[in-house]
Formats: structure tokens, C-alpha cells, sequence
């Protein structure tokens, strides 16, 4: 398709005028004139020109033949136009016949009609031109048109706007009413539109409301920017309250002065309470869906409890049976005691009392955590002999399991809480063997690097499941593999929250069937005399397992 | 004689009680933990089994149901817990799965010793009579 660019449409190519350009000076007016002229007309006008190119179109044309975009017509050739026009009619030969005369050079041109497929009949006359191209004028004929006419004769401006249910006003620049509709009028406690000429916002509204208004429309006044749907809160004579969506627009003279102020207003007071109460219910709705998700955590929590509770008291019965059982045997044999079977029992009571103590701690410790009253000194304290401490103890309550203790250059002391690196200890090694019946290797491995001290306490044992791992340094928390276990969920919570009092980290790797590591790593910061540190490397592993 | 299985994690506990069961004239088999405990019960057929329930591999309600499923020619057999799990909740599951008795750790051995002589009575009986305990 060719067209030419950037010319703008409609375009008028001199076709009156002497090509030559000899009335150069005259020619813009004229065109502008001529032009004028012909898109004032009511008749669509084409001019094409001796090789059958479009020169001009005016947009009665494209109205009549319903085409969206004038510039799609300019320099088109006549057959192309035809095609373009070929789906306003129902026969492609109407839209020829429109477009073009079909016997050229006929003095008097012609004339036909055609119908458009809407139902629109168009008189198409084609006349000749001095220069081989040829003018048309197309008109049309609405049905009905005579009917149309006589009611914009019956109908007044006035009439015109009372039937309007929004607000429609027209103030001069003192801000009094110069127009308004009965909407206006009724709804302010008016009987008829023309109560309201002359008065101001002042009679209508409350005076902050109306000055409101005032500064808002001195504003536009002044500026002859106009305001478009502005949303406006007043309250109307029954006191009711009321909102309003706004425009307020400059009015202005030929002379495109200012000199008054056009406004639209709809009443949206509707439309604001449904959205009022959508968001009321919305906000109600998510208060009762927070509240469930709060129940919902407080059951979780309770279920949890309960389970701790119930554990918490497990734990104390097992040594407790120990215990008990240890004196009922001392008793059935009180008549024959040998010294062996003394010692044996009194071992066994004493050991399931180094149990209850230490759960006792715990449970102190976690306690008191809860509460925020851990006491916490640190001190200078050795970490090695800690960890060799605990270790010992641990290898003497497990039998059946070997500890064993690699320590590499770490420092020698270390400023830290000893009673609560006992506690962490003592309850990753428990756990350790808790968890790794069968599996007797169990590994604690210390280092250090250029800003942390590591200690690793490795099982062979039954591991923990992938998805279980980021929770089980949580409260109350146990995993999956743990079921059969006895154990309360608190154990890992409090190495957690002890390791972090050391401003530490504590992590865990794991894989079910395959062990587990918990590497707790605290901050150099904590200790001191970094230069001191032990001799080497140290190895203890327990001699009898 | 009669024969008693102990079924029980902890070493000092599971030793104390094979030791006043002897004492009391049984014979006894350990196991610690459910597996053991179902592999002895295929293999010794004790006459009574007095098992704890929590324990790792396989936990005591867990072994008498599977004994309960499994081992029809087992299921009759007199089966006593012996727990430090003292709430309502597990002591019901415990008994609605089968079992004889439920007994909560610290336990009085006498009460313990009671409670197998009563099974036996029933044994015996049953014996007798030629019904299933």
C-alpha cells in the first residue's frame, strides 16, 4: 500500500490554483479558506486528482463511511479507497461507484445512490475537474432525521440539564451561581434550579465545607487548570452525610479569558459505603483469620506442652525406677548382703541420681531462660578440659558406646560461661548416644580458624530426616526418626540458646540412617590470650569400650 | 518353669527387673527394644511378656501390635507394660491394644510379682480348660 508520510490529513493540494505557484503568496490562505469551508460540510467531499490519487478528503467522509483514521485515505489511489470502503457495503460495485464516476468526463458529472449495509442511503455525485481529476460529494440520509430535529427545537438548555440526576453548575468568577440544574437545587432543599442563581457555596453548605470549595475553586479560577473527579465529602440540609465525585472545570470567553467555572458533581455516597463495608468486612475477615492462626499455634503449642509434660515426666520416672528398683533389691536381700552386690546397686542409684541431676539442670537452665534469669559469668575457663570432662563422664553412663576426643590447636582458655559449655556439652553428647543405639562411634572433634573456635559432636546413629532438620532447634521440637526415644524436645532449644549467649552458632547436618553432627562454633572474641594455645594435637579415645 | 520376656531399652532398669524375676523363680530372656522383643517372642514363646514402651526401633505398642496382626499363635500371650509413661492418653492406647496390664515405672516389685501370678493362675486355667487365655 503506498501512502506518503507525514503529511497531515486533510491535505489540499492546489487544484484550483495555477501550478506554476505565480499566487505563491496567495495560495496558504486560499487553501486554508478552502479547506475550512469544505470540512464544515455536512456532505463527505472527495478530490481526486488525473491519475486517480487522492487529494483531498474532508471528515464528514470518513463519518459517513464509518472509517476510524482519516490518514489511512491520504494519497491513496481510488481503487485502494474502494477496497477500504468495501465493508460498508454489502456490494463491492456501491463502493465503486461511490468512489469513482464510472464514465469520465461527462460534463455535468453524475449520480447515483448507493446503500450502505447499516441501511444508510448516500446521494454520490462525481463532477469533473479543469485538471483531469474529479470532485465528489457524498450525503447522506438518516432516517428519522426530521423526527430528531423537532425535538432539539422542543428541548431548552434548562430542560436539558434538569433531567440530569448528577449536579451540573455553571459559577462566575465571584463564585455565584450562574447556572444549575434541579438535581442541585432539590438535593440542597431548592425547589427549582433558578433558587440557586445568585447564591454561593455559603447558602448551600456548612461554612468550612463551603470554604473548602471556595479555595479549591479560586484555585482553578486563577490557575485554569481544571479538577477532574475529585472525591468531596459534604453533609446536605437533612444532615446527612454525603459523597461526591467532582469536576470543576475553567469556563472561558471567545477571547479564551476565564470567566467562570463549570461543574459536575455525582453523588457517590453508595458506592463509598460498599467500599467502607467491603473493607470493614475484609478487615474483619483477616482479624478472624489472624485469630485462628492464633489458636491454631496456641493448640500447636498446648500439643507440644502436653507432649513435654508428658516426657518431662518419663524422664524423671526412668532413673527414678532405677533408683526405687535399686533400694527394693537391697531390701529383698537386707538378710545375706554382699559387699559386690551393695557396691552394684549403689552404683546403679547413683548414676540414675547423676541422670536426674542433670535433666533436673536442664530443665532449670531452660527454665530460667524462659523467664530471661540464666545467670550468666563468663569466666576464664579451659575449653579442652570441658570437653575432656564431659567426654569421661559420658563414656562412664555409656557403655556400650566409644567416645572419642580429637582436639587440634585451639586456645588454651577461653572467656566463656563453663557451667553453661558443660551444659551444651553434656547435652549434645547425651544426645549423641540417645540417638545411635548399635552405632558405638561417636566423635567429638575441636579446631579453630581465624574467627571462630569449632567443637563437632558426630553420631553414627539413626540421623534425622532433610525436612526436619531447620526445626530441631526449636522448642519442644522432635524429630521423626526420634519417635521410640524417650527425650522432652528441649535439649537442642537450650544448647541453642546457651550457644548464642556466647554471641555462637550452633548447626547440625544429617542424613536418616547415617548419623548426625552438631558443630557449635563461638566467636574468638570470647577468648583470650590467643597465642597460648595447646600443645598440638591431643587424641583421647577411651581405652575400654 | 515359667518363662518371662523383659523387654526394655534402659540396661539398669531391664537388669533389676530379670533379676527379681529370677529371684522369684522364672526364667527370664532380655530384649531391648521391639524388634528383639518380637524375635524372641517367635523364637523362645515365653509365657509372658512384661515390656516397656518407649524404645527405639520398635516401641512397645507397636510390638503387641504387630503381634496382635501377625502372630495369631503369639497374641494370647500375657502382656504387661511396664512404663515410665504415666498419661492417660498412652496408658488407654496402651490397654486398647491388647494388653494385660499397665503398669507405671517406679514400680513395686511385689505389685509386679503379683500381677505375673495372676497371669499364671489364668495360664493354668486356660490350660485346663483348653480356652485360650
Amino acid at each position: 500500500m503506498e501512502t506518503v508520510k507525514d503529511r497531515s490529513v486533510p491535505y489540499l493540494s492546489d487544484v484550483s490554483l495555477d501550478r506554476s505557484g505565480s499566487n505563491a503568496h496567495l495560495r496558504s490562505d486560499h487553501l486554508a479558506h478552502l479547506r475550512a469551508a469544505l470540512d464544515w460540510d455536512t456532505a463527505g467531499v472527495t478530490i481526486f486528482d488525473s491519475s486517480g490519487v487522492l487529494e483531498y478528503v474532508n471528515s464528514a467522509f470518513t463519518s459517513i463511511y464509518s472509517l476510524r483514521d482519516a490518514r489511512t485515505l491520504n494519497f491513496q489511489r481510488a481503487e485502494q479507497i474502494e477496497s477500504l470502503l468495501a465493508a460498508a457495503f454489502d456490494r463491492r460495485a456501491d463502493a465503486r461507484r461511490c468512489v469513482m464516476p464510472s464514465h469520465s468526463g461527462l460534463p455535468n458529472g453524475e449520480q447515483s445512490f448507493v446503500k450502505l449495509s447499516n441501511g444508510t442511503s448516500i446521494q454520490v455525485l462525481h463532477r469533473p475537474l479543469p485538471t483531469g481529476g474529479w470532485l465528489s460529494r457524498h450525503i447522506a440520509t438518516v432516517k428519522g432525521a426530521k423526527k430528531v430535529a423537532s425535538i432539539r427545537e422542543l428541548i431548552s438548555l434548562q430542560t436539558l440539564i434538569d433531567q440530569v440526576p448528577d449536579y451540573l453548575w455553571v459559577k462566575d468568577t465571584f463564585s455565584r451561581f450562574v447556572v444549575a440544574n434541579l438535581a442541585l437545587a432539590m438535593d440542597h432543599g431548592f425547589g427549582k434550579a433558578d433558587d440557586l442563581l445568585g447564591l454561593t457555596d455559603f447558602d448551600l453548605h456548612a461554612h468550612d465545607v463551603a470554604s473548602k470549595f471556595r479555595s479549591v475553586e479560586q484555585e482553578i479560577l486563577a490557575s485554569g487548570r481544571p479538577m477532574i473527579d475529585r472525591e468531596e465529602r459534604v453533609v446536605d440540609v437533612s444532615g446527612q452525610e454525603k459523597w461526591l465525585s467532582s469536576s470543576k472545570m475553567p469556563l472561558r470567553n471567545a477571547a479564551s479569558e476565564v470567566v467562570g467555572l463549570i461543574g459536575v458533581a455525582r453523588d457517590i455516597t453508595h458506592r463509598k459505603r460498599a467500599e467502607a463495608l467491603g473493607q470493614r468486612a475484609f478487615e474483619l475477615e483477616e482479624a478472624s483469620k489472624q485469630l485462628h492462626e492464633a489458636l491454631e499455634r496456641e493448640r500447636h503449642v498446648n500439643a507440644l506442652q502436653r507432649q513435654f509434660v508428658s516426657m518431662a515426666s518419663h524422664e524423671f520416672r526412668t532413673p527414678l525406677a532405677i533408683i526405687d528398683g535399686s533400694a527394693q533389691r537391697l531390701t529383698r536381700r537386707k538378710e545375706e548382703l554382699d559387699p559386690d552386690f551393695v557396691a552394684g546397686k549403689v552404683q546403679q542409684i547413683r548414676n540414675a541420681v547423676g541422670r536426674m541431676v542433670t535433666l533436673m539442670e536442664s530443665f532449670l537452665a531452660f527454665g530460667r531462660l524462659d523467664s530471661g534469669k540464666i545467670s550468666f559469668t563468663p569466666k576464664i575457663c579451659s575449653l579442652q578440659e570441658i570437653l575432656i570432662d564431659s567426654c569421661a563422664r559420658h563414656q562412664e553412663l555409656s557403655q556400650h558406646h566409644r567416645i572419642s576426643v580429637k582436639i587440634e590447636a585451639i586456645p588454651k582458655e577461653i572467656i566463656a560461661d563453663q557451667y553453661a559449655l558443660e551444659q551444651i556439652f553434656t547435652n549434645l553428647l547425651s544426645n549423641a548416644v540417645k540417638y545411635s543405639p548399635g552405632s558405638p562411634e561417636i566423635e567429638i572433634y575441636a579446631w579453630s580458624d581465624a574467627s571462630c573456635i569449632h567443637v563437632s559432636v558426630r553420631d553414627y546413629g539413626i540421623g534425622i530426616d532433610e525436612e526436619d532438620l531447620p526445626k530441631m532447634f526449636e522448642r519442644y521440637y522432635r524429630a521423626r526418626t526420634s519417635s521410640g526415644i524417650a527425650g522432652t524436645g528441649i535439649g537442642l532449644n537450650l544448647v541453642k540458646q546457651l550457644v548464642e549467649l556466647h554471641g555462637g552458632q550452633v548447626a547440625v547436618r544429617s542424613k536418616r540412617g547415617e548419623g548426625s553432627a552438631f558443630t557449635v562454633s563461638l566467636p574468638l572474641g570470647t577468648h583470650i590470650n590467643s597465642q597460648a594455645f595447646s600443645d598440638g594435637q591431643l587424641t583421647k579415645r577411651n581405652p575400654n569400650p | 518353669m515359667i518363662s518371662i520376656l523383659c523387654v526394655e531399652d534402659e540396661s539398669d532398669v531391664r537388669s533389676l527387673i530379670v533379676e527379681e524375676l529370677s529371684e522369684a523363680g522364672f526364667a527370664t530372656y532380655e530384649a531391648s527394644n521391639g524388634r528383639e522383643g518380637l524375635e524372641m517372642m517367635v523364637s523362645k514363646w515365653p509365657d509372658i511378656v512384661v515390656c516397656d514402651i518407649t524404645m527405639p526401633e520398635m516401641d512397645g505398642t507397636q510390638l503387641l501390635a504387630e503381634i496382635q496382626v501377625n502372630y495369631p499363635e503369639l497374641a494370647a500371650t500375657p502382656f504387661i507394660f511396664l512404663t515410665a509413661m504415666a498419661d492417660k492418653e498412652t496408658m488407654l492406647q496402651g490397654l486398647s491394644s491388647g494388653a494385660d496390664d499397665y503398669l507405671v515405672k517406679p514400680v513395686d516389685f511385689d505389685i509386679l510379682l503379683a500381677k505375673i501370678e495372676g497371669c499364671i493362675k489364668k495360664l493354668e486355667n486356660a490350660k485346663k480348660t483348653g480356652r485360650a487365655f
